[in-house]
Formats: C-alpha cells, sequence, structure tokens
C-alpha cells in the first residue's frame, strides 16, 4: 500500500498544497486500495475512478497555475452511500432502492468539492443507516480491520473501515444514535457527531429527522477539525441549521488542555461497563491529570430516559418515512432493520409528542447539572467490548436488539439532546482491538471537545497505531 | 382520523415490537409526569441549543 496513505489528512493536505505530492498521486494510491483491501473489507459501495482522476487532474493543473482551490485541496475521500451526488447512484445500503440516481447534491458534499477534496465514489452502511452493529445481508457486513471476523459497528460501517485501513484519510458519516462515534470506537478512529444544527442535512439520507446529524471521521482529531470546518455553518437548505459560522476548529487544536474540567461519569450509565473497559477509561483520566486538566467524577442525570426517549423519536420517524414501503415491500428489508424499526408502528402520537416536548427541559436539565460543574463530560463510547460478526448473527431476534441496545447505551442521549460528542481512541483491549473514549460538550463546544482529543491522542499515541495491513 | 391504528391495520406488528413500544411509552409518560406538570407546552429545541452554547458571535435568524 501506497505511503502516501500513512499520512494524516492534515499532512497530506499540506504536502498536496505545495506540490511535494500531486493529487493525481493521491487519488491513483487510494483508489487502489479501495479496490484491493477495500473490497476485502466489504467497506466499498462503489467507485468513480474516472471522474475522480479526471478531477485529479483538473486540481494539479490548477495549482501549477498557482490556484489552490482550498484547505483540502486534492485530498481524495470516499463517504457513506447516502450522500448525494446529482447523477450518481445514491442507494441507502439497500436493494430496496438499487439503482436510484441521486437528483441533488448534499451540501456537505458540496461544501467538500468547494474545499478542494476529490469525492473517489460511497463506502457500504448499514441498510438506511438503522443499526449500531454494521450488519448488512444486502452488500455483505464489513470487517473490522483490526480482526475481520469482528463487527465495525455501524452504521457508518465501511467508512469506518476504511479510514482505519488507511485507504482514505477521512470520510463523512451520519449519526442518529451512534453511528459516527461507535463504528469510530471500534474500528479505533476518531469521529465526531456536531452539535445538532451544525452541519447540513440536506441531500442526506433521512432516517429520523429530529435526530440525524452529520459529520467526519478520521484516524485525528485534527483531521476531524479539517473536514468538520469545511462542512459546517448555516445553510438555506436545511432550515434546522444554526446560524452561527463553522469557526476555525484546527486553529485552536493546539491549545491543551491545562485548568480543563473534564468529568467522567460513572452512575447514571444504563450499561455497566466492562471491566476492561473501566480500567482503560481510568487510564484516560490519568492522561488529561497528566495534561494539566482537573479531572473529576462527575454525577449525570439518568441516561435510561433519555435513551428510551431518543428510541420513540427515532422509531415513530423511522416508521413514518418507511411505513409505504414496509408495507409493499417487507421481505425486502434486512431483517435487522425491521427489528429496530418495528415498534415504531405501535407507538401513538401523544407518546411521540410526549418525547419530543421533553427534549428541551431534559436539555436545560443536563446542561445545568453537568456543563455547570465541567467543561467537558468523558464516558466509554461503547460499554461493551467489539463482538464478533458470528456472535451477533442471531437472526435479528430479541439477543440482537439487546446487543445493539447495550452497544449504544452511551450514545443516544447526546443525539437527543443535539450536543456534541466524539470517540478517540483510548487504547486497546486484551483482544487486541480498539476502544474508544466519548467527550461530550455543551452546545457548540466542538472545538474545545476536538481540543482535548487532540492534547491526548498527542500523549498517548493510540491513533498511530496501524491495523493488520495498513500502510 | 386514527394514524396509528390505521397503520397497525396495515403493517402487522409482532408481540415483541408492541411490548417494546409500550415499555417506550410508559418511560415517556413517567418523564412526562415529572417534567412536564402542565402538559404539552411549545418548545423550541434549537432555540434552546443556542441560548445553552457557551458566548460565540451569530450572524443572524436561522436560515
Amino acid at each position: 500500500m501506497s505511503a502516501l496513505l500513512d499520512l494524516s489528512l492534515a499532512e497530506l493536505a499540506a504536502r498536496l498544497r505545495t506540490g511535494e505530492v500531486t493529487a493525481r498521486a493521491a487519488t491513483e494510491a487510494a483508489l487502489a486500495a479501495l479496490e484491493g483491501r477495500g473490497r476485502e473489507l466489504v467497506a466499498v459501495a462503489r467507485l468513480w475512478p474516472e471522474k475522480a482522476l479526471a478531477r485529479a487532474d483538473a486540481l494539479d493543473r490548477a495549482r501549477a497555475d498557482g490556484r489552490l482551490c482550498g484547505p483540502l485541496h486534492g485530498v481524495p475521500l470516499a463517504h457513506k452511500d447516502m450522500f448525494d451526488r446529482a447523477g450518481e447512484l445514491s442507494e441507502w445500503g439497500t436493494k430496496i432502492h438499487r439503482g436510484r440516481v441521486a437528483p441533488r447534491t448534499a451540501t456537505v458534499i458540496a461544501r467538500l468539492d468547494a474545499a478542494g477534496a476529490i469525492d473517489l465514489g460511497r463506502l457500504n452502511m448499514v441498510e438506511f443507516a438503522l443499526g449500531i452493529t454494521g450488519h448488512n445481508r444486502h452488500t455483505g457486513h464489513p470487517r473490522n480491520p483490526w480482526d475481520p471476523s469482528r463487527v465495525t459497528g455501524g452504521s457508518t460501517s465501511g467508512g469506518a473501515a476504511a479510514v482505519a485501513a488507511r485507504l482514505v484519510p477521512g470520510t463523512l458519516g451520519s449519526d442518529t444514535g451512534g453511528s459516527i462515534r461507535v463504528p469510530a470506537s471500534l474500528c479505533g478512529i476518531v469521529g465526531i457527531k456536531p452539535t445538532f444544527g451544525r452541519v447540513s442535512r440536506h441531500g442526506a439520507m433521512p432516517l429520523s429527522f429530529s435526530l440525524d446529524h452529520v459529520g467526519p471521521l478520521a484516524r485525528t482529531a485534527r483531521d476531524c477539525a479539517l473536514l468538520l470546518e469545511a462542512i459546517a455553518g448555516p445553510d438555506p437548505l436545511d432550515r434546522t441549521t444554526s446560524p452561527r459560522p463553522a469557526g476555525a476548529l484546527a486553529a485552536s487544536i493546539d491549545a491543551g488542555v491545562k485548568g480543563l474540567r473534564i468529568g467522567f461519569a460513572r452512575d447514571g450509565l444504563e450499561v455497566e461497563p466492562e471491566a476492561e473497559i473501566a480500567a482503560l477509561e481510568r487510564e484516560a483520566m490519568a492522561a488529561f491529570r497528566a495534561l494539566g486538566a482537573r479531572v473529576h467524577e462527575q454525577p449525570i442525570p439518568a441516561l435510561a430516559p433519555s435513551n428510551a426517549l431518543r428510541r420513540i423519536v427515532l422509531t415513530v420517524e423511522c416508521a413514518a418515512l418507511h411505513r409505504e414501503l414496509v408495507r409493499t415491500r417487507r421481505a425486502d428489508y434486512n431483517p435487522e432493520t425491521l427489528a429496530r424499526m418495528m415498534p415504531g408502528f405501535a407507538l401513538g402520537a401523544v407518546d411521540y409528542l410526549r418525547a419530543l416536548q421533553l427534549r428541551t427541559p431534559l436539555l436545560e436539565r443536563f446542561v445545568a447539572e453537568v456543563f455547570g460543574a465541567c467543561d467537558v463530560l468523558a464516558l466509554p463510547t461503547c460499554p461493551v467490548r467489539t463482538p464478533t460478526l458470528a456472535e451477533t448473527e442471531t437472526g435479528a431476534d430479541a439477543r440482537f436488539v439487546a446487543i445493539s441496545n447495550a452497544m449504544g447505551s452511551a450514545i443516544g442521549f447526546a443525539n437527543y439532546l443535539g450536543l456534541p460528542a466524539l470517540s478517540v481512541p483510548m487504547g486497546f483491549d486484551s483482544r487486541g482491538m480498539p476502544v474508544g473514549l466519548q467527550l461530550v460538550g455543551r452546545p457548540f463546544a466542538e472545538a474545545l471537545l476536538l481540543r482535548a482529543a487532540h492534547a491526548f491522542e498527542t500523549l498517548t499515541g493510540w491513533t498511530s497505531r496501524r491495523p493488520p495491513g495498513a500502510a | 382520523m386514527d394514524e396509528t391504528r390505521d397503520a397497525a391495520e396495515e403493517i402487522p406488528i409482532e408481540a415483541e415490537h408492541r411490548r417494546t413500544a409500550e415499555a417506550l411509552a410508559r418511560t415517556a409518560r413517567e418523564v412526562a409526569a415529572r417534567l412536564l406538570p402542565f402538559g404539552l407546552e411549545p418548545q423550541d429545541f434549537e432555540a434552546a441549543l443556542e441560548k445553552l452554547a457557551e458566548p460565540e458571535p451569530a450572524t443572524g435568524a436561522r436560515p
């Protein structure tokens, strides 16, 4: 595999800007890696090599003429198969939409274009982004680069696998209940779900319009900051976006965490973290202390009610979107998808409205109780260790739903409350699998979270580890 | 029109999914009884996010 792919996104972008690396060389390297290792990992949905190389050549010519298109000039990327590009296939991880041609270009894709990135194609995902293990019988289950017998996490399954295996330096994901953070955690990379409203969802497949978030996954916090800067900000095509400008996230990332109040959650979690994960979290808190942060145990409101309310909103909005398809093509869905969705058809309008109305008072309470006492809340991204594909091939029964709920038990509250949250690697378990630490902040505190994650990864070095077979 | 009953008639729902829905609805009722004593009042979630953020210049209203 090309040494170019061993570079972080920030390093690669810097070399592309100076001309030390051409966009064509970077694009060819990424395309070859995706075509090879990417197919082995079942990460790739489809590639657009001719268009990508033509764009790379155009960017190289522009650079030769002294014109740089943006901070991501010539950086090759590939994204989850739910971000539309007008005229290209966008199949949302399901055979139900096989052959679907996108009618518009997603705002986030257009913004990456404007920043100079090269779009190589689309990566596999959980069907309709509804699932946290990564399973997808229609496309094949993506494989975890650290151990191909284990799940990637989902729903940004192919994207997390591709970034972890160093096939592309970054990717876009969506997160309705952990779909960026869980695969980031299980694959040993960084992923950030920004504040609700920070990033436009226009042109991205809807799953649950009250809970859907779009954000980047990459190998480092700095890389995530560069991608988030490129895609964030108000969008007239998405009325839920905040008027706040994206801001300079990468510029403040080296500021460190000295004096920062970091609270780690013990009580309030719905699922007790496994012993190895709890031990890694203690080591992570020791690392933050060594960096000068003020670390303390932080009481939090119980997460179980927020998790339940999130499931009401998710399943009802999902049922509303899928009603006709479930009625007419039920047999074509993955059983895992239906197992997660079906309760939504049995919930009533009053329950749904209650769940929506409770968001604001629960958000106000959470921010007052937690962020009155700390700047960053820390908790394990996933309280259970990465299961094997075989362990989770249970026929989408109640056990599968229980495993899924356990995997997502520490993350869904951030979707329900709209809070920014990221996952950064905090070590490896005894099986050699990466484990993620989740950092959560008050609304629009993305810069602070990325700064804390950057300080942590710089000290610990976890994000520089390579899975077997990587560049 | 009762949308829920209409959907239930068209789409068979297994007992386990009905039980899950009932459990979720029970949670919503319990939390609402504590936090929404006056019932379903209008809430502006996005405005709450803006209000609870660290101070940062905003350029105007939501588009």
